[in-house]
């Protein structure tokens, strides 16, 4: 019986875990050999990490319905325990495993090291989150799918009444992107591959916008198996070239604070907001709201 | 500079802890794959005891096969798919509406075939008075209209316009057949489509929401002159929301005519 899930489609979610023991698995068995005390090795290892975490937000993107995330902030889960499941999975799996159990306990650094510094964190998070709020109404995105609108059947004089959902929504997105993109990419990219970079001789402006490369690289997969807007008419290829451009651009932004303040408190919080605020606006209540109260 | 100093520094080597995060990481995977267990016996249990006979059930079946899953003597079922099972046993709005949402959330990677499958299922589904059936007619056109389909629009709309027994009804089911097809460059299908259904149903000629949508496809086929005069009808129309899309319409007209000269 314990096998019949295992030729069942639903083990999918399970992705995430598994991405973290293969990785946890391969850096600690070749630790002898290919060393995170030597600086190609280091940054090799972290690549590796990086390619996981890749592969998994790809996954994760290819498997989950596009409106079903909008569904369970918005209303009604239509995936219920297997939807919580995977948002489980994955925070360990990328949060926990490959965003601070491999960098941490396998290739050695702490958290401080990282840049985990609690100085000024408050003031940091606090610019963090109102630059995120910022960004995200200047460009709101186009709004909620027409068809998910179309459920909640609201009448327009109506939208008000998803005002008290809003911040209910906001700190689950900041919680769910807090984790994933803020905690574990923050961690990876410049809590690990940065200094990684920096410790084979390379200046700290090299350091960053290699990272940032490899940052925009990082989120290729995932926006690929999601497919072209469907307003968009271009070639594919000049996509790409914009993905990498905005998430280069992000990265090096990210960096650059890590750099500059030499926490990773600030990146994280500007990482987690924007990302929160984007999808409360584009997909949770707040979208819907304003899809209705304008018609 | 400092803090990158800092920062790049390896501590020596810990293979003991890196032996820790493999323990931890084996126990996160079989806490996962013991959650999974929990999750399909539970939802397979509860389906049997909600819906005994929907296995049997031939359109049960055709949701299955239709959500790619494996043979129904296999208890093994998406979350998803068990729980849509499970309310199509209840009534026909709420089966439509399960359809409907499968169309519209769907399985990962189905493709339009299954999502047009699933909103024709809803259109079957719907009550003859429900208030919804405009709605899964407009979505079914749409992906039909997406998927190259449009020749299929106007005997899906003969079909559905002779179930419910009220002129508006039926005048939006007109509406909501002419939409998709207005929107996406086939206004003289639409324009077909109207001329076809009022030598059969005279009495939507009059009806508002006919009229919007007859005058966006005269716009959309570029005759434009003849939808300025059907649209300008309509600023005195009772309804304020096709007051103001039929002002919307000519607005745009107008602009489409300064860019013209």
């Amino acid at each position: 019986m314990i096998t019949d899930w295992l030729r069942a489609p639903d083990v999918w979610v399970l992705t995430p875990l598994v991405a973290g023991l293969v990785c946890a698995l391969a850096l600690t068995l070749t630790r002898r050999w290919l060393p995170p005390e030597r600086p190609l090795w280091l940054i090799c290892r972290a690549l590796v990490i990086c390619a996981a975490l890749s592969a998994v937000y790809g996954v994760a993107t290819a498997r989950m319905p596009k409106s079903g995330g909008a569904a369970v902030l918005v209303c009604f889960s239509s995936h219920g325990s297997l939807s919580t499941l995977h948002m489980v999975s994955r925070l360990v799996g990328c949060g926990l495993i490959l965003g601070t159990l491999i960098p941490c306990l396998i290739e050695g650094r702490s958290l401080a090291q990282m840049g985990w510094r609690w100085r000024r964190a408050g003031w940091y998070a606090v610019g963090g989150l109102a630059a995120g709020l910022l960004l995200a109404t200047a460009a709101p995105g186009p709004g909620p799918p027409p068809d998910l609108a179309e459920a909640l059947s609201l009448r327009p004089e109506r939208g008000w009444a998803l005002v008290p959902m809003l911040p209910v929504s906001f700190v689950a997105a900041c919680a769910a992107f807090g984790l994933l993109a803020g905690w574990s990419e923050e961690n990876v990219f410049r809590g690990h591959l940065m200094p990684a970079l920096a410790s084979a001789g390379l200046s700290p402006r090299w350091a960053n916008v290699l990272q940032a490369v490899v940052f925009a690289f990082y989120h290729v997969p995932a926006h690929a198996v999601a497919g072209t807007p469907a307003d968009y008419a271009g070639p594919a290829w000049a996509l790409v070239v914009a993905w990498l451009i905005v998430f280069g651009l992000w990265g090096l932004l990210f960096g650059f604070l890590r750099q500059r303040t030499g926490s990773i408190v600030p990146g994280f919080a500007l990482h987690t907001s924007s990302n929160a605020m984007r999808y409360v606006f584009r997909h949770g209540p707040l979208a819907v709201m304003v899809a209705r109260l304008h018609g | 500079m400092r803090h990158q100093t800092d920062a790049s520094r390896i501590a020596p080597d810990p293979t003991r802890s890196a032996w820790l995060a493999v323990a931890l990481s084996i126990i996160a995977l079989a806490g996962g794959m013991v959650c999974l267990e929990i999750i399909h016996r539970s939802e397979y249990l509860g389906l049997l005891k909600r819906a005994p006979a929907a296995w049997s059930d031939p359109q049960v079946r055709r949701f299955s096969e239709s959500l790619s899953l494996a043979s129904l003597a296999e208890p093994k079922r998406s979350a998803a798919a068990m729980r849509w099972v499970a309310l199509m046993r209840e009534s026909g709005e709420l089966t439509a509406m399960a359809w409907w949402q499968y169309g519209l959330l769907g399985a990962p990677g189905d493709g339009q075939d299954v999502r047009c499958e699933a909103y024709r299922n809803a259109l079957l589904a719907a009550p003859d008075t429900s208030p919804r059936l405009a709605m899964f007619l407009r979505v079914l056109s749409r992906e039909l209209v997406r998927s190259g389909r449009a020749d299929e629009v106007g005997g899906l709309l003969r079909a559905t316009i002779q179930r419910p027994r009220d002129t508006q009804t039926q005048a939006r089911l007109l509406a909501a057949a002419m939409g998709p097809l207005t929107h996406a460059g086939h206004p003289e299908e639409a324009l077909r489509l109207h001329t076809s259904t009022l030598a059969s149903y005279p009495q939507l000629a009059g009806q508002d929401r006919v009229r919007l949508a007859f005058g966006r496809a005269l716009a959309a086929a570029g005759r434009k002159d003849q939808a300025r005069e059907v649209l300008a009808e309509l600023l005195h129309a009772d309804s304020p929301r096709v007051r103001e899309r039929a002002q919307a319409e000519l607005r745009a007209l107008r602009g489409a005519r300064s860019d013209d000269h």
